[in-house]
């Protein structure tokens, strides 16, 4: 569903941050990408997404079937692409059940299907708060502002049970989160998981995969995967550390 | 009846009206002689900063001869009294009767009321120019004396029949009686057209005025108000304001808070586009102890819109114990647009608690990849945002004015 090859990828001053970079995500797949910081992570996560500061110099990332490089941010996310950021940003004076009713019925309406009520979004959206521990005031509430680290993590999971995406990516979404809410984005990940759905998840522990069960873990360096295998591989990193992959054994 | 073909607001200054016009009073001597006075070329001036010069205005006519014009049935509200001004004539056929207010309309002003007038006159900066024009010229002075509790709809209905219109109203709020005045333009026709006002609202003790103006004005019609209000002890003033559109629409408003513990807010958002020019400029001052005054004001320019909020605040010698807030954030469109912002302060007294801010800002761009990565097209994002921006402001106005708010902003944010 998702197929990146020879992906390259540069910033505006030059510096190549992702070179000769492959995935290949299938339906009902759960990828996990971990590396150290500055391995060009959040990169690759932006670039799927449609991110204009970051430029592709080679290289194709196909989405079922079709170019998604081609393709504007909104394209990208009407055609199934969740990123679930590793900083969402405060959307000052736009309450974040409006925004959850622009943007999930933008999608339906692009996507020719049904709109939704907006008694029954607000529904859903009391739903979601309940499945990801947070009170139901936050919907009435500026979205991520003067939110803490956890509940803007747990505001990006509403938005993803609410949109109901192809392929998610989660950049770093069990970052500054105390064990509960550890548990809580572990358990909205396995929900989500099912045999049409790809997830890639990018972190830099293991203790997330304690609550979600991943195909494979893929280790990021430099811009690279140097090494894949199973939920086993992120044990050993654990143990290990970076420096175990990055020196080559 | 005067009438001459003139090009622009710039030549209508420029005219000798007084050739054409009987020179009735000290009042409109004065008046006549601020308008020739004017210097276009000054940089200061308004005719600078707001390109007043190009504002065209096909004729200056002073007629009674207008075509009998008839209400329509939504504009007349339901809740409250509706007076109606149609050309800046009072009608008292189409406006309603009530014993709360004592409306009074004069041909010929006495020595109290020119006095009053000439007072208004004289207080304003030498570039406030388009105030003079109304005194000089206007054939109807309108008298109100609100004395109970009210809300008033104040209808200015611009029929096209005539492309200079002008006001002059006298408004006093009696002791202890809470006024609720709702204006509304109601623009006919495509003709260009310019209004221009001039209010005088004195509060006695004890009196709250809310004062509304929430209106998309059309291209071709352009604004001017000068307003002075003064406000006894614990009187309260509050200025709840939206304005787009208009060619270009200009307040100036003067606020005295005289009496102890009077109080004044402004809440403000002006959303400029195309070419608009829309400017707020406030005197506000405290001239007694223990008074509160709070200035909020939005602005949005896109396209080639100018928008400005230029604001003093002025505290007496003397006044202690005085508490203001003046805040303007600004929020940029497109490269075209200009916006100012000139919030000052004037202190001559200790015991002052006076802050004041202003920012000017652009679309964040992090914001708008984070709702285009969510389905939204840029177009869309960009509004919501915008629509953030203002909502905080609007839900300042009173409940009743915030759909229409909302409304105009709308539209306002479909054009984007």
């Amino acid at each position: 569903m998702l197929k990146i090859k020879n992906l390259e990828v540069s910033i505006k001053e030059g510096k190549k941050i992702i070179q000769n970079l492959d995935l290949n995500v299938k339906p009902g797949e759960t990828h996990t990408i971990m590396g150290p910081n500055g391995s060009g992570k959040s990169t690759l996560s932006n670039v799927i997404a449609g991110h204009s500061d970051y430029i592709v110099d080679g290289g194709e990332i196909e989405f079922l079937g079709e170019d998604l490089l081609a393709l504007a941010p909104e394209e990208r996310a009407i055609k199934g692409v969740f990123l679930s950021f590793q900083y969402p940003v405060g959307l000052p004076g736009v309450s974040t059940i409006s925004f959850l009713q622009a943007v999930v019925n933008e999608q339906r309406k692009k996507r020719s299907e049904p709109l939704v009520e907006a008694i029954d979004l607000i529904q859903m959206a009391e739903e979601a708060c309940k499945m990801v521990g947070l009170p139901k005031s936050f919907l009435h509430r500026p979205l991520n502002k003067g939110f803490s680290g956890g509940e803007k993590k747990r505001a990006e999971l509403i938005q993803l049970i609410l949109l109901q995406p192809k392929i998610v990516i989660l950049d770093e979404t069990d970052s500054g989160l105390d064990i509960d809410a550890l548990r809580v984005v572990g358990n909205v990940i396995t929900e989500m998981q099912n045999s049409n759905r790809g997830i890639v998840i990018v972190t830099h522990y293991n203790r997330l995969l304690e609550h979600v069960k991943t195909d494979y873990v893929h280790v990021m360096s430099t811009g690279k995967i140097v090494k894949s295998g199973d939920a086993s591989l992120a044990k050993q990193l654990e143990k290990e550390g970076y420096s175990w992959v990055e020196n080559g054994k | 009846m005067v009438s001459k073909h003139i090009n622009s607001l710039n030549e209508l200054f420029q005219v000798e009206l007084s050739d054409k016009l009987e020179v009735k009073n000290d009042l409109q001597a004065l008046a006549l002689n601020q308008c020739r006075m004017h210097n276009p070329k000054d940089k200061h001036s308004l005719w600078q900063k707001l390109g007043l010069g190009a504002v065209p205005a096909a004729a200056l006519e002073l007629s009674e001869d207008k075509d009998m014009w008839q209400p329509s049935v939504d504009m007349i509200e339901e809740e409250g009294l509706n007076l109606v001004w149609i050309d800046g004539v009072y009608d008292s056929k189409l406006s309603q009767k009530s014993e709360h207010v004592k409306i009074q309309t004069v041909s010929k002003i006495d020595e109290s009321l020119e006095e009053a007038w000439l007072v208004f006159l004289q207080c304003l900066p030498k570039q406030e120019i388009t105030a003079a024009l109304p005194v000089a010229l206007s054939e109807q002075w309108s008298l109100m004396s609100f004395q109970s509790n009210v809300t008033v709809h104040m209808h200015h209905v611009l029929t096209g029949e005539s492309s200079l219109v002008t006001l002059n109203k006298q408004l006093r709020v009696q002791k202890n009686t809470t006024v609720n005045i709702v204006n509304h333009i109601h623009v006919k026709g495509q003709k260009e057209v310019i209004l221009i006002t001039n209010r005088g609202l004195d509060l006695d003790q004890g009196a709250k005025v809310d004062d509304e103006l929430v209106e998309k004005v059309p291209e071709h019609v352009s604004m001017f108000q000068t307003q002075k209000t003064v406000v006894g002890r614990e009187g309260q003033y509050n200025n709840y304001h939206m304005s787009t559109g208009g060619r270009v629409v200009r307040n100036y408003h003067q606020v005295d808070l005289n009496g102890k513990q009077a109080h004044s807010e402004f809440h403000g958002v002006c959303l400029g586009a195309n070419q608009d020019k829309l400017d707020q400029t406030i005197l506000l001052k405290h001239n007694n102890e223990n008074t509160y005054s709070k200035q909020s004001y939005k602005n949005v320019a896109r396209s080639k819109a100018l928008t400005s909020f230029s604001s003093r605040v002025y505290v007496k010698q003397g006044a202690s114990n005085i508490q203001s807030e003046q805040i303007n954030h600004n929020l940029l469109i497109d490269k075209g647009a200009h916006m100012l912002s000139e919030p000052e302060l004037e202190i001559y007294a200790d015991e002052v608690e006076c802050a004041h801010g202003s920012t000017v800002g652009q679309i964040d761009e992090k914001s708008l990849f984070y709702m285009q990565s969510r389905g939204l097209s840029e177009k869309l994002a960009k509004a919501l945002l915008i629509k953030g921006f203002i909502a905080e402001q609007i839900s300042e106005f009173p409940v009743k004015r915030q759909d229409r708010a909302f409304e105009i902003a709308n539209v306002y944010l479909e054009a984007l």
